[in-house]
């Protein structure tokens, strides 16, 4: 019957949604792969693990998320209500400069603090004159979440500065009519907030899991650093991958559990937001506010900038800086291929979650399942398909892109979704009732509307790519260098001056368009 | 040859049959309306005609020529039909001239990298002097004002000369203070490009207002197709009355003149009964005088410029609506004597 035979009018079954399927099943990949093997792995290997690892591993993961997004949530909460309500002085610059260390990676940040106060570093020997023999240790615990808090809190600060822009200020005077004190306002504030500081968190838990650099610099033995060990020195895939599987759960959870706190704490504004903004006058707290704030830029852009800037200008005459240049043309390279083709192959995804089906939506999911995995657990099932499979891509630069690709392809989809949504579906009706097949309609109609959708998921994806790690240095072919190596790998010895070019390039190249984006539509980044 | 004929045509969403099986026809140069309440299923036949729905069953012919229906299916490019989408979905990245090229041949062959010519020439000026925007021809339409949005989502369905025109709600997002003109003015733009055109409409003025012939649409089924007299004077049922305009519903007993009723006697329209029968009285046929006698009285009254309605309380208990031109105004409370005045009544099916 002629229903069934063109079915594909309504739900688009084509070439398109054969490429989202195969799409969707590649990215799916690492996650099947994980579940496969880990449901595999043997009572005696899960014994062991149970017994040995994992409950240490839980405690000291969970834990250090719980520290990283409480004071995330403080500190990031807290600078954008001074930049945004308050008179703070010069509070128009400060938003922006809050906003800056998201262009320096943690682990960059913990070369720095690892040898300002680690054993013999700067800060003993200002101390030691001063009869100071030891200082306590930086590395474990307190250093990897010292790290983390001053490089992670900007996705706090961000998503609660855009919450507090957008806010009603009548309803803090509402409050304040009805009888309520000043506390009350604040709490009704925070209630307002709870979707923004939600999101905030969400984005920091996430990134704390999925760490590797930062909490490997600082010594720390988490679900990232020793699946990575068991990955390299000990060789012990089915271990990698049960340990792997726990964590993918523990990742689910907290999106799972983050996203519901979010979802539920949405309130609707009644009456778009006020031109008006009520700021409040901080009065004799104005200078210890104003000092508060740049003693935390100093520590998250002052401090890493000068010394960067030092080691590197240290290391100007050594040789090292010869093969500086490849180093960065590989993390261009690298960097630059998966953003392309992160691009281009999102594109059939995003119109099939448009599509709306739920068909589309399921590919969605999968295809986005990169979202939950961190990128040591891409790079472990890469490793394992690929040499079971696919023997020639070990090894290969094609191996990294498609690792690359998957981990990042979550960004690019959501960023080429949301652009197709604003093109609405009544356009490609349009052009197909002006006689464009399929064909034209796309590429005449929807490819030129959705130009900038696909140039700022290539941004996006690029610049998250240029700074990763942990499957860079799992799947890079053989000699092949890029920023980020060269960063961990020097600090991972102890070398940590030796990481300056590299580290300080790796900020000006993600500080850049950060800089852009910031001037332009402040905060919406990541909204 | 009809320009759209549907035999049985008709669709279902899941559970929810959107269009029943329907049969219709439109003819060449005629302006049809489709009629009817927010989710009765017009605007699902206007994309089964356009080709954007395949139907459940039954077929459809554009031009004499099958579209949908058994083996045979034509995609929406090929059907030689215009659409003009209650948002208009121009082509935001295309300047005027573009965007009514784009259905045309030139369009067909401009490549998407390709300078913009500046150049209005062929069927493209045509139908852009036809709308009276040749002079806007390299504006964009965010510079465009509603009307003019409109007037080129027109020109554009109207390029490549096409068999018929559909127009989803064509006037709704428009200020109502513009729409009466612009009415006015598509139906001239229409009628001048002598083609075809079906426009999907809730709004019971606009549709008796432009159309010829109009289709009302309740719950998925077409109820009546008949001229905008026909539809308003005799309306085939209680709904269709309703629906269309303010209408008195009376019991009456009918023979072969007429039909005698508690308000008076009224001619038939059409043969009914014999015995009881229901029938639809516009608050324009009946007449009232301030009458100490009368037979009603004025409990409300409603002030609309150029005419005023009168809720009147009949003796026998019932209320009647009386519509008379505003230089006929009584204080609420007179009494007044209600009669039949002119026309004929319909006798309702239901």
């Amino acid at each position: 019957m002629s229903a069934a035979r063109h079915a594909g009018e309504r739900t688009g079954t084509g070439p398109a949604t054969a490429a989202a399927a195969v799409v969707a099943l590649v990215a799916g990949l690492p996650l099947l792969y994980v579940i496969v093997r880990a449901a595999g792995a043997g009572a005696d290997t899960w014994g062991v693990l149970l017994d040995r690892r994992v409950p240490g591993l839980l405690a000291t993961t969970l834990g250090l998320a719980a520290v990283v997004c409480s004071a995330t949530l403080v500190l990031g909460a807290g600078l954008a209500w001074l930049t945004v309500r308050t008179d703070l002085p010069g509070r128009r610059v400060l938003a922006v400069l809050c906003a800056l260390p998201l262009a320096i990676p943690p682990y960059v940040g913990a070369v720095i603090y690892a040898d300002l106060l680690g054993p013999r570093g700067a800060l003993q020997g200002v101390l030691e004159p001063l009869g100071v023999e030891r200082l306590p240790s930086i590395f474990g615990f307190d250093g990897a979440a010292f790290v983390l808090i001053l490089f992670t809190y900007p996705y706090v600060f961000l998503l609660a500065s855009a919450g507090l822009a957008g806010l009603n200020p009548h309803y803090d005077e509402a409050v304040r009519a009805l009888g309520g004190g000043p506390l009350l306002a604040a709490r009704t504030a925070a209630r307002l907030l709870l979707p923004a500081l939600a999101s905030g968190a969400l984005l920091v838990g996430l990134y704390v899991l999925s760490d590797f650099g930062a909490v490997s610099l600082m010594r720390l033995d988490t679900f990232t650093t020793v699946i990575y060990a068991e990955l390299g020195g000990r060789f012990d895939p089915p271990a990698a991958a049960a340990l792997s599987s726990v964590l993918v759960v523990l990742t689910l959870a907290v999106l799972v559990g983050g996203l519901r706190l979010r979802g539920g704490g949405r309130y609707t504004q009644t009456g778009a937001g006020y031109a008006r903004r009520t700021v409040r006058p901080l009065g004799r707290a104005k200078w210890p506010a104003l000092t508060l704030v740049v003693l935390v830029l100093a520590a998250t852009l002052g401090v890493p900038l000068v010394v960067l800037v030092g080691w590197t200008v240290e290391s100007l005459g050594d040789q090292a800086i010869g093969d500086f240049g490849g180093w960065a043309a590989n993390s261009l390279l690298v960097s630059g291929l998966s953003a392309s083709v992160a691009v281009a192959v999102a594109l059939p995804v995003a119109m099939a979650i448009a599509r709306g089906s739920r068909f589309g939506r399921v590919l969605g999911a999968l295809a986005q399942s990169g979202y939950a995995l961190p990128g040591v657990i891409v790079a472990l099932a890469a490793v394992a398909i690929s040499t079971r499979f696919f023997s020639p891509l070990y090894g290969t630069l094609a191996l990294l892109v498609i690792a690359f690709v998957v981990r990042f392809l979550p960004q690019a989809v959501q960023a080429e979704e949301s652009g197709l949504a604003q093109i609405g579906g009544n356009l490609v009706d349009a052009a197909r009732s002006l006689g464009a097949s399929r064909r034209r309609a796309f590429a005449q109609v929807v490819l030129p509307l959705l130009r900038p959708s696909l140039v700022a998921a290539w941004i996006v994806v690029f610049l998250t790519a240029v700074k990763e790690l942990p499957a860079t240095l799992i799947l890079r072919p053989i000699g092949f260098d890029t920023l980020p190596v060269r960063v961990w790998t020097p600090a991972r010895d102890g070398l940590y001056a030796e990481a300056g070019p590299a580290a300080l390039a790796l900020v000006v190249l993600s500080a850049l368009p950060l800089v852009v984006v910031l001037l332009s539509r402040r905060g919406t980044l990541l909204a | 040859m009809s320009a759209i004929e549907l035999a049985g045509a008709e669709k279902s969403f899941g559970a929810v049959h959107a269009v029943r099986p329907t049969d219709l026809s439109v003819e060449r140069g005629e302006l049809f309306a489709i009629l009817g309440p927010s989710g009765c299923g017009k605007t699902t036949m206007l994309r089964l005609i356009a080709g954007f729905e395949v139907p459940d069953g039954g077929t459809i012919r554009v031009g004499g020529a099958d579209m949908a229906g058994g083996s045979c299916w034509v995609p929406p490019e090929r059907r030689r039909i215009g659409m003009v989408f209650q948002d208009y979905a121009l082509f935001p990245h295309l300047s005027v001239a573009d965007n009514v090229r784009f259905g045309l041949r030139e369009g067909r062959l401009r490549m998407p990298w390709r300078r913009r010519s500046t150049e209005l020439t062929g069927a493209a000026r045509s139908v852009l002097e036809l709308v009276g925007l040749h002079h806007k021809a390299e504006r964009f339409p965010h510079e465009l004002s509603g009307g003019e949005r409109q007037r080129v989502a027109l020109a554009r369905a109207l390029a490549p000369e096409p068999e018929v025109v559909l127009l989803d709600e064509p006037f709704s997002s428009l200020d109502a203070s513009l729409r009466a003109g612009l009415r006015r003015e598509v139906e001239l733009i229409l009628r001048e490009a002598e083609t075809a055109a079906i426009f999907v409409t809730h709004d019971q003025e606009e549709a008796l207002s432009l159309a010829d012939r109009i289709a009302v649409m309740h719950e998925g089924s077409v109820v009546q197709v008949g001229t905008p007299q026909e539809i308003y004077y005799r309306p085939r049922d209680r709904w269709t009355a309703q629906f269309v305009g303010e209408v008195n519903l009376v019991q009456g007993v009918a023979d072969p003149v007429g039909i005698a009723t508690e308000i008076g006697f009224f001619d038939l329209a059409e043969p009914a009964g014999p015995g009881v029968v229901r029938v639809a009285i516009r608050p324009e046929q009946l007449e009232l005088r301030p009458d100490e006698a009368g037979n009603a009285t004025i409990d409300d009254r409603e002030f609309r410029g150029h005419d005023v309605l009168y809720r009147l309380r009949h003796e026998t208990g019932g209320v009647v609506l009386v519509q008379r031109p505003s230089v006929e105004l009584y204080p609420v409370g007179t009494r007044v004597r209600v009669r039949p005045g002119r026309g004929a009544v319909a006798p309702l099916r239901d």
